[in-house]
């Protein structure tokens, strides 16, 4: 500013005055930017956090997930509350370092800060990457969660059964794996499938759903349902079993006595057909036995039809059964075998959604937390710049202040 | 240079650390507790912990202590509007299951509300709006 006065001609001019400078604020223009900008951020933050609030405790009563659910570590988290709450310090440290014009020091803190951020992000990540092992994302196609047990749980399960045991007989890996999935297919969902298709009471379906997604992932809530819903259908089944075998002795007996009657008719025709010149008598007794055979021939067939359905009905059954009594209900397959099959999980999309948007709007703003520090470390950091690093840890304790409600609220709830 | 009121704070800053990790601490506890037995006294602590803990972020690390009044201006309004945005949500969010009718009850997003035991017959089924009740084919 000197300078331009000296070289401007009104140095000359005698009516020159000064206007003087008067900040509207105590503060210098850097800093007020800032706290301009965070106050617009607490309302962005708060509107995000506060309808994660609403959603959840306006979610349908019991049904938003436990952390447990969600496979959340708390441990993980409250680690990650630690790492950020070192880094504030850190940051506070290069402040206070600056300002007494050490820039080594000040660096070196700053750098500390920037590890610590770095550590969250990796520990974030992290916690993101078991997430979508588990199949949780914040939508579909990824996505194998379902809000509840229906038809379109029921068919993801159907399709994903099929598709998955085709990619691994095309692969040829874990053999184990393959056997197990087949016999969930048939003794589970399509067993499931089946019965739902049998019946029209919708209480029996629903009950039958709770019962397959409650053997698969064991869904506490699920639990009293499927184990009365088991033990009726054990029941009916066992008295199916023994009415299947009730039946099955007479088809097999009435199959028996059609054998017999086919083979006495195949010995008449025999004896008939040894005979050149045949009387009008034995040539009607001839197309009479003709006629007999194919009638008792069809008799056979529907009787063969019937036992094969029998059979069938009891290989089913049968199945059912020894499934049952080979995985007890109380350990879930997927725990055992980690089929990665589709899951239900109530509110767990809306739970899904709420969580990846408010971590990942708070991982995006450790990231330009992180970028920030990178780019004042290339810089001088002396007394001159105290202001500067000041105004980024300004920002960084943000971020900070976000996590310390974000953790209990996703963790700890 | 302003080196001459410069004040080393370094003290004061390592005790806020301290008591923001033993917070911390006390939170996570907290959520491992019988507290949590009745979970709303346990999200109450949890939520009030978090308030002292962003308070000694804002008033020592973030200097809020030693600014003049300007700093009344900014949070204050910030922080009633940010409540406001929360409490408006209540009432169309916040509540939106209370008042479901059966039929929207089975779009919800999960069926635990539906308990049904196996002699249950389907009331959406047989409800007023079920096939049986349409007009029957030929009887005009």
């Amino acid at each position: 500013m000197p300078d331009l006065k000296e070289t401007d001609e009104p140095s000359t001019r005698k009516d020159h005055f000064q206007l003087e400078y008067q900040p509207g604020l105590p503060i210098p223009n850097g800093k007020l930017c800032v706290w301009l900008f965070l106050s617009t951020e607490i309302m962005f933050f708060s509107a995000l956090i506060g309808s994660y609030i609403v959603l959840r405790f306006g979610a349908p009563s019991g049904s938003w997930p436990t952390p447990h659910d969600v496979h959340l570590v708390e441990w993980i988290g409250a680690i990650n509350t630690f790492v950020l709450i070192c880094s504030s310090f850190t940051i506070v440290l290069s402040i206070e370092a600056a300002k007494q014009n050490k820039s080594g020091t000040a660096k070196k803190w700053l750098f500390l800060t920037f590890l610590l951020g770095a550590v969250f992000l990796g520990v974030k990540a992290y916690e993101y990457n078991s997430k979508f092992s588990y199949g949780i994302y914040p939508r579909a196609p990824r996505s194998r969660m379902y809000d509840k047990p229906d038809l379109q749980y029921l068919s993801a399960l159907q399709l994903y059964c099929k598709q998955t045991a085709k990619k691994m007989q095309e692969e040829n890996k874990a053999p184990e794996k393959l056997v197990i999935l087949k016999e969930v297919q048939t003794h589970l969902v399509d067993w499931t499938a089946r019965k739902i298709g049998q019946t029209d009471r919708t209480a029996q379906q629903s009950l039958a759903l709770k019962l397959l997604t409650y053997q698969i992932n064991g869904n506490h809530r699920y639990e009293e349902d499927a184990k009365l819903f088991l033990k009726f259908e054990t029941e009916e089944i066992e008295s199916k079993l023994i009415e299947i075998n009730q039946n099955l002795l007479p088809a097999k007996s009435q199959l028996q006595e059609h054998n017999v009657e086919l083979q006495a008719i195949d010995a008449n025709l025999a004896a008939l057909a040894k005979i050149d010149m045949k009387t009008e008598i034995q040539n009607k007794e001839n197309s009479d036995l003709n006629q007999r055979k194919a009638e008792v021939g069809e008799l056979k067939i529907s009787i063969e039809n019937r036992i094969a359905d029998l059979e069938k009905e009891k290989l089913a059954i049968q199945g059912r059964l020894d499934f049952f009594a080979k995985h007890d209900l109380g350990t879930p397959l997927e725990e055992k075998f980690h089929l990665d099959l589709p899951f239900v999980l109530p509110s767990g999309n809306m739970w899904a959604n709420t969580y990846f948007l408010l971590t990942g709007f708070h991982a995006l703003h450790v990231l330009i937390g992180l970028i920030a520090f990178l780019i004042i470390l290339t810089l001088q950091l002396g007394t001159a710049r105290a202001g500067l690093i000041e105004n980024i840890g300004l920002y960084w304790h943000f971020v900070d202040l976000v996590w310390i409600f974000l953790f209990p609220l996703l963790y700890l709830f | 240079m302003s080196d001459s009121h410069y004040v080393n704070r370094t003290k004061l800053f390592s005790i806020v650390f301290f008591l923001l990790v033993g917070l911390t601490a006390i939170s996570f506890a907290v959520a491992g507790s019988a507290l949590m037995d009745q979970p709303v006294r346990g999200w109450t602590a949890m939520m009030v912990i978090s308030c002292a803990k962003a308070l000694l972020v804002i008033i020592f690390f973030m200097h809020l202590k030693w600014e003049s009044t300007w700093k009344y201006v900014l949070t204050i309004p910030a922080a009633v509007m940010s409540t406001l945005l929360v409490l408006i949500l209540i009432p169309d969010i916040g509540n939106r299951t209370d008042d479901y009718a059966p039929t929207r009850q089975k779009f919800a997003a999960s069926d635990l509300n539906s308990h049904q035991s196996l002699d249950d017959t389907d009331a959406i089924h047989h409800g007023p709006f079920s096939n049986q009740d349409q007009p029957r084919h030929g009887s005009n």
